[in-house]
Formats: C-alpha cells, sequence, structure tokens
C-alpha cells in the first residue's frame, strides 16, 4: 500500500476517523492493528517475523533494565543484537554470502555446496530492525527506561508512516509519544496535512518524471551518449532524493496529523559545502544511528588519527552495505567513506578559517554535489559493470547514441527538477521550519498551494511509482 | 474507550481553510483559461504538425510531381530512400516521394495526408506502410501527442484514470506542449530539424543511429508486448487508416496497405512470444484493407534478404539496409502495371 495511492487515502481515511474517537489505550491498539494491516498488505506473513523479533526485544529489554551495564544484561544484550542482526542477516545478506563465499572458493579451486535462500525481502526489514536494536542499547546504556506496556513498543517498532521507509525514530522521542497521550491541534492537522502535500508533489511531480530518464541510462549505458549519460546520472540524484525526502515529508505529515512528531531526515543535503556537512543533511536518522552505535562505539575520533579514518570507512562500509546485499552498495559506502577521510585530512591540514564568500560557497557546493552524484551511480547500478558502463558512456566511449531518447529529455528538464527541490526546500531553509508556508499571509499561501496542486495534478501518472528505499 | 469530546477539544477552533479553497478555485479558472487557448499556442515544434511540416518542407521539393508516394511512420521514413526506389525501378528522378514522419502512428499519417492530399491523389501509386500498433497503442509513446488520443480512449475512460484527469483537467495535456514551445523559443529543447536528421536519397537519415549489430532487440520488444491484445483495439484508429485507401479509390489511385521487413531476430521474438496476436493484426489489417478494396501486402517475410546487420534496432534500418530495401521495393515497382507509362 503506497502513500500515493487513492487505496491509502481511503485506509488512512478510516483510521483517522476512528482514531479521532477513541481515548489514548484504544488509539494505540488501533495503530498497532492498522500497522499490521498495512504491512501485511505487503507481505502477511514477515507481520509474524515483525513482531516476533519486537516481541523479543520486548522482552529483553525489560530483562537489561533489571540491572543495566551488569555482565547478566550485557549477555542479554548480546543476544538481542546477535537474533537482530541474524535475522537481517539470513533475510538479506545470506544469499550475498553465500555466493561470493562461493565464488572465492571457485577461484582456489574449490567447490562449496549451493545454498541459496529462496525468499523475498521483508519490507523496511533494515529500518525496523536498527530502530529495535537502538532501544535494547540505550537500556543497556542507562540512558533509557523499558517500555511500560507491549502495545506501546509494538507500536513504536511498526508505527505504519515510518514502518517501511523510516526515517528510523530513537526510543526517547517516538516510544515517549506512543507512551504518553498525545495532543491532536488543528495547527498539527494544518501543518500535517501541508507537509504531506508537499511530500507527494517531490515524489509524483520531480521523482517519478526524473525516473524515466534514469531508468534509460543504468538500463542500457552503452546505447547513450556521455552527455545523455550525464543528464541520467543527474536525474537519478535528484530522483533519490526526492523520492525518498518525499517519503519522509509525507510520514512525518501523516504522523503529526495524529498528534506524533518524527524526526526529521533530510536538511537541504545538496546545498551542503562538503561531504561531512551532506552527511549531517542526509539520512540523518541512519547517518545518527550509524554514528552513535557503530562509529563512537569502534572508538570515533578518539584514539588517534589512523584509527579515525578506518572507522570513517568502516562505518561507511556498514552504512553501503545496511542498504543492500550488493558490492554496488559496499562501493557506494566506501567512496563516501574514502570522501570524509578525504575531507578530514584537508581540515586537519588547513589553518585559515574557510572563505565566506558566496562564489566560493557556490563553487564547494556545486562540487559536493557532482561528488555525490558520483557515487549514486553505483547505488543506482544493479552490477558493477553496469555502474563502469555508466562510467564509461560519462566518457563518451559510446558516441553512437542508438539508445531510445525522448527529445524532452535534456537539460531543461534536469534544471526544471533542480529548481523545484529547490523551491520547495527554500521555505523551510530560510524559515527554520517544514511548514513556514502557512506562515505566509492568506495570498501568498494560496499561490504556494495553487502551485502544488497544479504540478500535482498535471504529472500525475496512471500508475503510482513504489518509493526507492522501500527495497532496503 | 470512546473520547472523541476529549480529543477533538484541542482542534478547536476549527478555521476554515480559505488558503486551499482559494488555491482549488485558481486552478479550476487556470484549467479553464488553459482550455480556451488557441491551438496553435499548444503545438510544440516537435508535436505532430511540426513533423509533418518538417517533413513536407524537406522533401516535398525533390518530388513536387510524384508518380508513387509514400506513407508511414519512422520505420518507412528511415527505411526507404526515394532516390535508390527510383533507380532500381527504371523511374525518373523526382518520381518517388516518402512522405513518412518519424514518431507519428494513424492520426499523424492522417495529417499529413490532409495537407498533401492533391499531391497524394495526383500519383498513380500510393503505398501506405503500416505499424502493428496503428490499430491499438493509446499508451505507446506514439500516441502521446496525438491530439485525438483522449477521443479515440473514450469508450474506455473509466479504466484510465490518466485518461479521466486528462478530460477533467485537460491543461494537463496543453501545458507540456506551450512550455515545449517556450523551451524551444529560448533555446532550451531542440526542434525537430535540429534533432540531427538530413537527407539522403530521399530518405531522412537520423545522425548518430547507423549500424548496431549487437543492439538489445529485447529492450524494443518489452515497448511492444501488449500491442496485439483485443482490449487495446480502437475503431477510430481503423477508421483513419481508411480514409486515405478510400479516397485513393474515389480518385481512381492505386493504393496499396504494405508492411516492410523488421530484423529477423526481432520477428522471430514477436513471434515466439506474440504469435497469434501478430497473426491476429494481419488478419485485422487484412479486414482494413479489404473494406476499401485495396491489397494488403506484408513484407515482412521473403520481399527482401535482410539481415539483423541490416536494422539499427529491431525495426529501423541502416543507411545500408534502407539502400537493400529501397532497391527490392523498385524491383516490385517494376512489374506495376500503372507505372509502365512513366518508366
Amino acid at each position: 500500500m503506497l502513500f500515493n495511492t487513492w487505496t491509502f487515502c481511503a485506509f488512512f481515511a478510516v483510521v483517522f476517523a476512528l482514531y479521532c474517537l477513541l481515548d489514548h489505550r484504544w488509539q494505540n491498539r488501533l495503530l498497532l492493528g492498522a500497522s499490521v494491516l498495512f504491512y501485511g498488505t505487503w507481505n502477511w506473513r514477515f507481520v509474524f517475523l515483525l513482531l516476533a523479533t519486537a516481541s523479543f526485544d520486548y522482552f529483553v529489554g525489560r530483562e537489561i533494565a533489571k540491572a543495566p551495564g551488569s555482565p547478566r544484561s550485557r549477555r542479554w544484550l548480546i543476544g538481542s543484537v546477535v537474533v537482530n542482526l541474524g535475522v537481517l542477516g539470513i533475510f538479506k545478506y545470506f544469499n550475498f554470502f553465500v555466493e561470493n563465499a562461493q565464488a572465492l572458493g571457485a577461484a582456489f579451486g574449490l567447490s562449496l555446496p549451493s545454498a541459496v535462500l529462496q525468499v523475498v525481502l521483508p519490507v523496511g526489514i533494515s529500518f525496523y530492525t536498527f530502530q529495535s536494536m537502538a532501544y535494547t542499547i540505550d537500556i543497556y546504556r542507562g540512558l533509557l527506561l523499558p517500555a511500560t506496556s507491549v502495545w506501546s513498543f509494538l507500536l513504536f517498532v511498526s508505527f505504519f508512516p515510518h514502518l517501511v521507509a523510516g526515517p528510523i525514530n530513537r526510543p526517547q522521542g517516538l516510544l515517549n509519544q506512543c507512551e504518553r497521550e498525545r495532543v491532536m491541534t488543528w495547527a498539527g492537522w494544518r501543518s500535517g496535512a501541508f507537509l504531506f502535500l508537499v511530500g507527494l508533489v517531490k515524489k509524483v511531480a520531480i521523482a517519478d518524471q526524473m525516473a524515466p530518464i534514469a531508468d534509460a541510462v543504468f538500463a542500457h549505458p552503452r546505447d547513450y551518449t556521455g552527455g545523455q549519460a550525464l543528464l541520467g546520472v543527474y536525474a537519478f540524484s535528484l530522483q533519490i532524493y526526492a523520492d525518498f525526502s518525499g517519503y519522509t515529508d509525507m510520514a512525518r505529515g501523516l504522523a503529526r496529523i495524529m498528534g506524533f512528531e518524527l524526526n526529521e531526515n533530510f536538511h537541504q543535503p545538496y546545498l551542503s559545502q562538503s561531504i561531512t556537512e551532506f552527511w549531517r543533511r542526509w539520512h540523518i536518522s541512519l547517518s545518527s544511528w550509524l554514528r552513535d552505535y557503530l562509529y563512537i562505539p569502534l572508538g570515533g575520533n578518539r584514539k588517534g588519527l589512523s584509527r579515525t579514518y578506518a572507522n570513517l570507512i568502516v562505518t561507511m562500509l556498514l552504512g553501503g552495505l545496511w542498504h543492500g546485499a550488493s558490492w554496488t552498495f559496499v562501493l557506494w559506502g566506501g567512496l563516501h567513506g574514502l570522501y570524509l577521510v578525504a575531507h578530514k585530512v584537508l581540515l586537519d591540514r588547513r589553518h585559515a578559517p574557510p572563505s565566506a564568500l558566496l562564489p566560493v560557497r557556490l563553487l564547494k557546493v556545486f562540487f559536493t554535489f557532482h561528488l555525490v552524484s558520483f557515487t549514486w551511480i553505483f547505488f543506482r547500478a544493479d552490477t558493477l559493470h553496469q555502474a563502469f558502463n555508466v562510467i564509461r558512456a560519462l566518457r563518451g566511449r559510446f558516441p553512437e547514441g542508438t539508445g531510445t531518447w525522448d527529445p524532452s529529455w535534456n537539460v531543461s528538464v534536469i534544471a526544471l527538477g533542480l529548481l523545484a527541490l529547490f523551491l520547495l526546500d527554500l521555505p523551510q531553509y530560510l524559515g527554520r521550519s517544514d511548514s513556514a508556508v502557512l506562515t505566509w499571509p492568506l495570498f501568498a499561501r494560496a499561490a504556494a498551494l495553487f502551485v502544488l496542486v497544479t504540478l500535482l495534478v498535471g504529472t500525475r501518472n496512471t500508475r503510482p511509482e513504489p518509493f526507492i528505499y522501500f527495497q532496503f | 474507550v470512546f473520547a472523541p469530546r476529549r480529543n477533538l477539544a484541542t482542534v478547536r477552533p476549527v478555521r476554515v481553510p480559505w488558503a486551499l479553497i482559494l488555491a482549488l478555485g485558481a486552478l479550476l479558472a487556470f484549467d479553464q483559461a488553459v482550455r480556451r487557448l488557441p491551438d496553435h499556442w499548444c503545438d510544440s515544434t516537435v508535436s505532430i504538425p511540426a513533423r509533418v511540416a518538417f517533413v513536407r518542407q524537406q522533401l516535398v521539393p525533390q518530388a513536387p510531381h510524384p508518380r508513387v508516394v509514400i506513407l508511414g511512420s519512422s520505420r518507412s521514413a528511415l527505411n526507404i530512400a526515394a532516390g535508390k526506389v527510383e533507380i532500381a525501378a527504371g523511374l525518373p528522378q523526382g518520381s518517388v516521394l516518402n512522405l513518412s514522419v518519424p514518431g507519428v502512428a494513424a492520426y499523424g499519417i492522417h495529417t499529413m495526408f490532409l495537407a498533401e492530399r492533391p499531391r497524394i491523389l495526383g500519383a498513380r501509386l500510393v503505398l501506405y506502410n503500416v505499424d502493428e500498433f496503428f490499430l491499438t497503442g493509446l499508451d505507446s509513446e506514439f500516441m502521446l501527442e496525438e491530439p485525438l488520443r483522449t477521443q479515440l480512449a473514450r469508450p474506455a475512460l473509466d479504466q484510465k484514470p490518466r485518461v479521466l484527469l486528462d478530460n477533467l483537467f485537460p491543461y494537463r495535456r496543453r501545458l507540456p506542449w506551450v512550455l515545449t514551445r517556450a523551451e524551444v523559443r529560448l533555446g532550451l529543447r531542440p526542434s525537430l530539424p535540429s534533432l540531427g536528421y538530413r537527407i539522403v536519397d530521399g530518405r531522412l537519415l537520423r545522425l548518430g543511429a547507423e549500424a548496431d549489430p549487437d543492439h538489445d532487440v529485447d529492450h524494443l520488444l518489452a515497448t511492444i508486448e501488449n500491442y496485439y491484445e483485443e482490449s487495446r483495439m480502437v475503431p477510430r484508429s481503423a477508421e483513419l487508416l481508411q480514409v486515405p485507401g478510400r479516397a485513393a479509390r474515389e480518385a481512381g489511385v492505386r493504393f496499396a496497405y504494405v508492411q516492410i521487413p523488421n530484423r529477423p531476430t526481432h520477428k522471430r521474438l514477436v513471434l515466439e512470444r506474440h504469435g497469434a496476436g501478430y497473426r491476429t493484426h494481419l488478419a485485422r489489417m487484412e479486414a482494413v484493407a479489404s473494406a476499401v478494396g485495396a491489397p494488403f501486402y506484408d513484407w515482412s517475410e521473403g520481399f527482401c534478404r535482410m539481415g539483423d546487420d541490416a536494422f539499427v534496432d529491431g525495426v529501423h534500418a541502416t543507411l545500408a539496409g534502407a539502400e537493400l530495401l529501397s532497391r527490392c521495393v523498385g524491383e516490385w515497382l517494376k512489374t506495376r502495371e500503372e507505372l509502365r507509362a512513366a518508366r
């Protein structure tokens, strides 16, 4: 059930109407039931997996809380981490490791037995596993008290707006909201609905319009000239941001309508002036999770320069692998790790403060955007071979340009997409609020809504496109 | 359990969403305004009228008084070189006029017929090359800019939300054309003449789109996988196909529907995957042709020995492939009685 479908609109309308009628305790049960139904529409069998792992973590959380930091609670924590990563490993990485072990064995003349699992990947498993793990780890660290009710905890893990593609919420925020009585306000309804509309416009009017260009280039890179391949890569850069941040806006908007507040996940990442800044603005919930639960426990920057660089690379490699069991994601993460190390080396060697001149800042934004766009090639490609073919196409190795290319796919379409994204983000950037538009005078607000609704109606396709991050 | 009074107490005071009401009102007014724009404001320079105009400007001066006229889409535009046909058929220069237009279907060809009607009906023989999707394909990329598309789709409105939205808000389909026109004027978008076409021997040549023996045939096949489904047949398309045939018969001009060869691998895969549908398509074309008393020649089999290397993709010929097919067409024209006096 995709957010950008009429089915979901009907589902939400029913859930929200009932939600308004019930008291807090029954609201949680209703939302849990709705979340199970929402998740079950993809594959009902995995509902049991979701509820089983979440229930296990609830139980472990209670056991750890009896003596946080003790050897006994440590054993419980290790058990929880092993179970969570084990489930993730079986469903997401088992085939990847077996296939690579076989390939490695074959390289040394060994024939390893074939053991490939024929299972589909449960939607959103990476998101809810990380969220659940944060709960037990934080209780162990003494940062959190265990949930008072299993219903609240199950809702915290499975809350349908964020269940399949995040943001990854910390228990200190969302779990508390599940346990406390929530307040719905007119301002919350208004800003939640507006945020949902903005997200929908990002998805339908930008991401879905960019998708055919990127799809064409990445499907048959050898059929496209250097210029066309470059447009394809730019198109994907815009598509993935509009798609993922659009989903997050919709999720946050839906939650806000019901009185919840989910984490911010993006903060105009393509305006970053360095790769370090990019990671403070892109997929904030994942990058902060990796920082707090992986990078800092590995030693962070407290154990010397070389260890800091190694920690950065390991964190980003695992961050890449989190996205999917493929060497393309590993390379994507590795590249970002190298970028971060390179930036840190530069920062450490520079003594003068960074230039505040606008042209210099714009140049940095331009440079950072292109560094990031280059890594998207590996993120988008199905195989390394395909990724390298796209790079070859970018270098003009296939000048014939025999691929199907719609004349409307040109620089102006990319520029329009970029401009639209910039304008959608600008009020938030200037007003420091995701619904700053709603504070504008009446006619300005009406004009903004007119543009959004006109774009939405004008660009809607027959078939709703799924969100890219659903596959993770 | 039920606590609506307490839950909703914090929501008050509920205000009238004036901004939303104003925005929706502005949307309706905007739609009405775009609906009333004159057509010529909405035609982009890559639209069908622009494509037709381009082909007319480039090709008609080379054969202002043709004996043979060829109509069709990019397949016949790129695959048949009029100059080579003339040489092979022993016809004088300027006898064969290829009025095929890239990127069109039945409606686009109909537009060309209306524009060049006197010249076409002044010829001795008219060949109309038919693609598989001419009778169908409301969602095919070639139909997206066809002005009659929404009219053609009316019987199936309830099944097509996009068409429904197009009808509710006509700005959806007109606005892109206005934007395209603006983009071309600003130099941001190429128009058809600057897309890289030039004329060689009375044939359109798309620069940079020549021989690729390794072209992925599946890529094109994927785009045509449902061309043959009965549910996609549109009677209005068949009527448009018959208009020039009927007019030619009334004017006493010989007229034939043809289907030129495709890449052999492509044809083989079509037969493997859509064999029944393809045969039904041939039967449908026979019916369309016989309704106007014209023959339908299936040249896709045994007419001309064109190998995979004669094609850029599944259906478009290379320069060498076009020369080969043109020679075959010329040889065939040699046998035509109606052209005897012209030779």
